[in-house]
């Protein structure tokens, strides 16, 4: 028994904390900080000025490729979009390659291989290394850009467009850029539709014979591979790439607004309001500042840290607020963020600058500090996992300029960042009294509220400034008379009477499918709509004066007693002509900017309640704006449509343009409209 | 030597392939706790998770959103971590953190600095052997699942579509209610049966500990006796549900109206549990239809017909039998009915025609691709080795998981696209733009 004492003692002594004494109260300090070795790299460059690094990574059998051309940005003007453009079409075709051939050579091989204006990047396992080196080198090389492609792309385009135009933080992130470097700075520049639409293979060639050069590019390769191996394949495959003359340009750098400014852009029906507060920066990669802003950024919101705690944990007021401090080779920028819920969006920007204020005035406490470093010393750490880091941390060296112990000292360097440091960061890049506060969500809340953070500016969802509607409603101005100026400038009261029928064709492009669109009317009240798609018929709505349906594709819903009456309305061609007798009460509502453009509203009641408003241009008279909502399960849905483009029709002025908005937007171009061209009854036909 | 690189990819599609050895060491304590240790000292830094075997599929069906509920609960502290003091430790640790729950388990990690692991092991032990399970934090978290499911599915659009399927393609089985489960049901429970809960699944027998990193297996080893060795066992044996869900007799479909721009067609077919021949053949099957620019769906719906906007197809790995989907977004101007047709086509296409060798072998060149930069991580390797433990009870599968899908034939591939790619076992799902729904009613 002793013996089995004594030796449980021992045991016990050697192996302290067994069972028994081991106090769950005291938190674990940490051992000794592990060295931190930054991994090796390889150098060499060819002749024809490729630079190329070499980080070698036998961890797994797989390698990586990225190749990246260091020049300057380009201002595109009226194509803006053509470069990134070109940056998708290198995937999609070469010399001697078609799209689905490059397709099938990435996939064979279960690699993974995308481009962009200045990069293309290739992933694969070891044994297929060659094949994808072959390829990158193929599209760096020997790209092929064909129309096909480019319009795919374009089209593609238009769809993104459309759907970021009811997109918030889309909307943010452009007029970021726009407040923060200005339209006439490659890094502010905005793409349109009207941009996309000037995109052509010319352009995309220019840029590419311009700038796919080995003087100016850096190829990082990475993984289970040496430099042994590395060099032949590369000499073999960019070895005949033509070193070439590189346009350089030069920018004037953006400034920061003299006071804090309101920028507002409207968005329909936002609960929440995307918030910014950002000016630009000067702040390079490596220079002597960047560690040290980045502690200060850090501290400020790079993390759950001041903004963080403040809006969310303290207030309540956000999911999440963050700051972001960007660094950049020609000018970056300071970005403080959130989403709030309307209500709370004047406190918000208080505290988001109250906080930006703080740092600048007030040291940060020691503990605070030491929390802040210990997260990014983890971050560091962690990211050394990735050997694309040590890629990174390589080219940047050389593209930057940076002293080759850059890197290797960034955590020393990281541990010497004192309060005095970031309070002197903050006051150099934090500038609470010279940003633009910018606020995407409802315009007039937004207006009202912000008012007293600083002179307001309104923008539409393209970064233009909006003109606020100075036009006031002129005095004694009835509807009867706006009425009168719409059909003057339609071709006059006596012509529009004559008018018993309208034929209308159109078409509009959507994804890739053209849809023909045409709508016939016959007075007093009949009416056919039609949408088809290469020659079936997709929608028809009818109305033959008693009684209408709906047919979506074979499934027919008769109009309900709501449905009916809008029919009789909507199935006039000019309803102006006599409202009171159609049993439509109006009323002058006011004057609203409709495409930059002053115009008079008009509300109208119509039989059975249903309403609706019409705008009229103030400076030409004519309609351009129709809008009415309806009941539905899911709440109240408004429709928008537009006009434009009006032309001359047997001296009656029509619009050619027609914009339907009903959460979908549809652009239907009308190729044909006639007038009394012979109608039959049958058109019109319900059964 | 010029050549020497082109004779490499022949010598490798001969020889069968051992993508890398990730070496471990794993043993079980007295407790019922199985641990698996993987070393490696590249980067500073060690993944330490906690895999407890209990998810939705172990819950009351009154009591729906248990096991992903506690995963937020775990959070509120413990008997020495007051609330908050979880994540301040880990953020001054360097660390990051986070957990997931699906229908069979919750998985938690750190990854954490190597000079960190025993604040990590604390934690976790802190976690299984008195998590603070009070009014407070319930009555918190209640708030921020609402929130989270507000922003992960109503808000998102086609956000509630995974839980759409699972509710229509099961009528007995767990697997018919979703992950976050009733907000009702998390209502209505008590304190005693979030306590009730806890002390079930929350034992060391039902769970594995799996680390990975810059360790010493020796000292690793010594530690995780320190925090887990006295922990005790669960007092009754795990409940495990029996329930086999009967066999589909007939297509079931469904319109779902939501706020997105495009309609999206969802098709998903029931397949068996994750580690059986068949689950290999369907994986492979979806990969041939939807992985890659040339793939199947991608290169004949997506580009040459321009008919979606967007296809993927993915078989859900899972401990019963579980679900294949394909998920396909039109382009403006198509119909749900056409996009349905064109991907019918396509599998139809398989199910007729062997698929080529050359095809075959693009497939696995993928499967292989996938298989080693799973291991990329020490992350990714924790959580493959807890998982390849549990669910087939086999941890080597790590570094041989791979021949499994090598032996998949051209034949399989057309028997199982044959056998469940059928309507009879299928549900299917519009989504629609809640402006249809208003049309088809105002006519």
């Amino acid at each position: 028994m002793r013996k089995g004492c004594v030796s449980f003692i021992l045991a016990l002594a050697l192996f302290p904390g067994l069972a028994g004494d081991l106090d769950r109260s005291v938190v674990p300090q940490a051992g000794p900080a592990p060295e931190i070795k930054l991994g090796d790299f390889a150098f060499f460059e060819l002749e024809n000025g490729l630079r190329v690094f070499v980080v070698e990574n036998h961890k797994l059998p797989r390698v990586a490729f990225s190749l990246m051309l260091e020049h300057d940005p380009v201002l595109e003007g009226e194509a803006a979009g053509y470069v990134r453009a070109t940056g998708e079409m290198l995937r999609r075709g070469t010399k001697t390659r078609t799209k689905a051939q490059i397709d099938e050579a990435i996939d064979f091989v279960g690699a993974r291989l995308f481009t962009a204006d200045s990069m293309i990047f290739a992933a694969s396992l070891k044994k297929h290394g060659e094949t994808v080196l072959e390829l990158m080198a193929d599209m760096a090389l020997n790209a092929e850009f064909r129309q096909e492609e480019l319009d795919k792309i374009k089209k593609t385009t238009l769809s993104e467009l459309q759907a970021g135009r009811d997109d918030p933080n889309t909307i943010a992130q452009r007029l970021r850029n726009v407040l923060a470097y200005g339209k006439d700075h490659p890094y502010g520049e905005v793409q349109t539709e009207a941009t996309t639409d000037k995109i052509s293979l010319e352009l995309c060639r220019t840029y590419y014979k311009n700038f796919f050069r080995p003087n100016i590019a850096y190829l990082a390769v990475v993984g289970d591979i040496t430099e042994a191996e590395a060099r032949p394949l590369v000499e073999k495959y960019f070895g005949t790439w033509q070193r070439g003359p590189v346009p350089t340009y030069t920018y004037p750098n953006p400034v920061t607004p003299s006071q804090t400014s309101v920028a507002v852009v409207h968005k329909e029906g936002a609960v929440q309001t995307v918030l910014e507060v950002l000016h630009p920066v000067i702040l390079k990669p490596g220079s002597p500042d960047a560690i040290k802003a980045s502690v200060a950024n850090t501290v400020l919101g790079g993390g759950t840290f001041r903004l963080y705690n403040n809006l969310r944990e303290d207030k309540g007021y956000t999911y999440g607020a963050f700051s972001n401090l960007r660094k950049d080779r020609l000018v970056g920028e300071f970005v403080a963020s959130c989403s709030v819920r309307n209500e709370v969006t004047a406190a918000s920007v208080q505290e988001l600058l109250f906080e930006m204020n703080r740092i600048r005035d007030e040291l940060v406490p020691a503990e605070e500090l030491s929390l802040v470093k210990n997260f990014m010393n983890g971050n560091f750490a962690r990211s050394l996992e990735d050997p694309q880091t040590i890629a990174r941390f390589a080219v940047n060296t050389a593209r930057y300029d940076l002293g080759d112990d850059y890197y290797s000292n960034y955590l020393k360097t990281l541990a010497g960042v004192t309060s005095a440091d970031v309070q002197a960061m903050a006051r150099d890049f934090f500038l609470p009294k010279r940003s633009w506060v910018l606020a995407v969500g409802d315009a007039d809340v937004l207006i009202s509220e912000l008012a007293s953070v600083g002179p307001v500016h309104r923008f539409d969802i393209y970064g233009n400034p909006v003109k606020p509607a100075t036009v006031e409603l002129p005095e004694g101005l009835t509807v009867q008379a706006v009425f009168e100026a719409y059909l003057k400038a339609s071709g006059g009261r006596e012509k529009l009477q004559t008018v018993k029928q309208i034929s209308t064709e159109g078409s509009f492009a959507v994804g890739g499918m053209n849809l023909v669109y045409s709508s016939h009317k016959k007075a007093p009240n009949k009416s056919v709509t039609v949408l088809s798609m290469e020659g079936n018929e997709v929608m028809r709505s009818v109305f033959d004066g008693q009684k209408g349906a709906q047919i979506n594709q074979g499934m027919k819903v008769d109009f309900d007693e709501d449905g009916l009456k809008r029919a009789r309305v909507e199935a006039q061609i000019f309803l102006e002509l006599d409202t009171q007798t159609l049993g439509i009460t109006t009323a002058l509502a006011g004057v609203d900017m409709i495409n930059a453009s002053p115009a008079y509203k008009v509300e109208l009641t119509l039989p059975g309640g249903a309403e609706a408003t019409r705008h009229y241009d103030v400076k030409s008279g004519l309609l351009v704006q129709a809008s009415s909502t309806m009941e539905t399960p899911q709440g109240p849905m408004t429709q928008i449509v537009e006009f434009s483009q009006y032309r001359d029709v047997d001296g009656i002025s029509y619009p050619h343009a027609i914009i339907i908005n009903m959460g979908q937007r549809m652009e239907i171009q009308l190729k044909k409209v006639a007038f009394n061209a012979g109608l039959e009854d049958t058109l019109f036909q319900v059964d | 030597m010029k050549n020497s690189w082109a004779i490499w990819p022949l010598l490798f599609v001969l020889i069968p392939l051992r993508a890398q050895n990730i070496e471990y060491t794993e043993f079980t304590l007295d407790n019922g706790l199985h641990v698996i240790l993987h070393q490696d000292n590249a980067t500073p830094i060690v993944a330490v998770s906690l895999f407890y075997h209990v998810g939705s599929k172990n819950e009351n069906p009154e009591r729906t959103g248990f096991a992903h509920f506690f995963e937020h609960l775990l959070f509120e502290g413990s008997k020495h971590m007051k609330r908050g003091d979880f994540d301040k430790l880990l953020l001054n640790a360097g660390a990051t953190n986070n957990a997931t729950t699906d229908q069979d388990r919750t998985f938690y990690y750190e990854v954490l600095p190597s000079n960190q692991l025993e604040l990590g092991l604390w934690m976790e032990a802190e976690r299984m052997l008195h998590a603070n399970i009070l009014q407070e934090g319930v009555d918190t978290q209640r708030e921020v699942v609402k929130e989270e499911r507000r922003m992960r599915v109503d808000n998102r659009p086609y956000g509630s579509f995974m839980e759409q399927i699972f509710k229509h393609a099961y009528s007995q089985h767990p697997y018919r209610w979703s992950v976050i489960g009733s907000l009702e049901h998390l209502n209505q429970a008590s304190l005693e049966e979030f306590m009730a809960f806890y002390k079930e699944f929350y034992v060391p027998d039902n769970a594995i500990l799996s680390i990975a990193g810059d360790l010493d297996v020796g000292q690793t080893k010594q530690l995780v006796n320190k925090y887990f060795g006295d922990i005790p066992r669960g007092e009754k044996p795990i409940k495990r549900p029996e329930i086999v869900e009967p066999e589909q007799t007939a297509e079931i479909r469904d319109v779902i109206y939501d706020n997105v721009q495009l309609p999206g067609v969802m098709m998903s077919y029931r397949i068996p549990p994750q580690g059986t021949p068949d689950f290999y053949a369907l994986d492979m099957l979806m990969t041939l239809l939807s992985q890659g620019e040339s793939s199947r769906l991608n290169k004949e719906i997506k580009d040459r017909q321009q008919k979606a906007l967007f296809t993927g197809a993915f078989p859900l790995p899972m401990e019963d039998a579980g679900q294949s989907i394909i998920f396909s977004l039109v382009s403006m101007g198509v119909t749900p009915e056409e996009l349905e047709a064109a991907l019918e086509a396509e599998i139809d296409k398989v199910k007729q025609e062997l698929i080529s060798e050359k095809e075959l072998q693009k497939l696995r060149n993928q499967k292989e691709n996938e298989f080693v930069n799973q291991n990329a991580t020490v992350f990714g390797v924790a959580g493959n080795l807890a998982r390849y433990h549990a669910y087939f009870g086999d941890t080597s599968l790590i570094n041989k998981e791979l021949d499994r899908y090598l032996k998949v034939t051209r034949e399989d591939l057309q028997r199982v696209a044959r056998k469940y790619l059928v309507k009879k076992n299928r549900v299917v799902l519009y989504y629609l733009p809640k402006a249809e729904q208003k049309k088809e009613k105002n006519g």
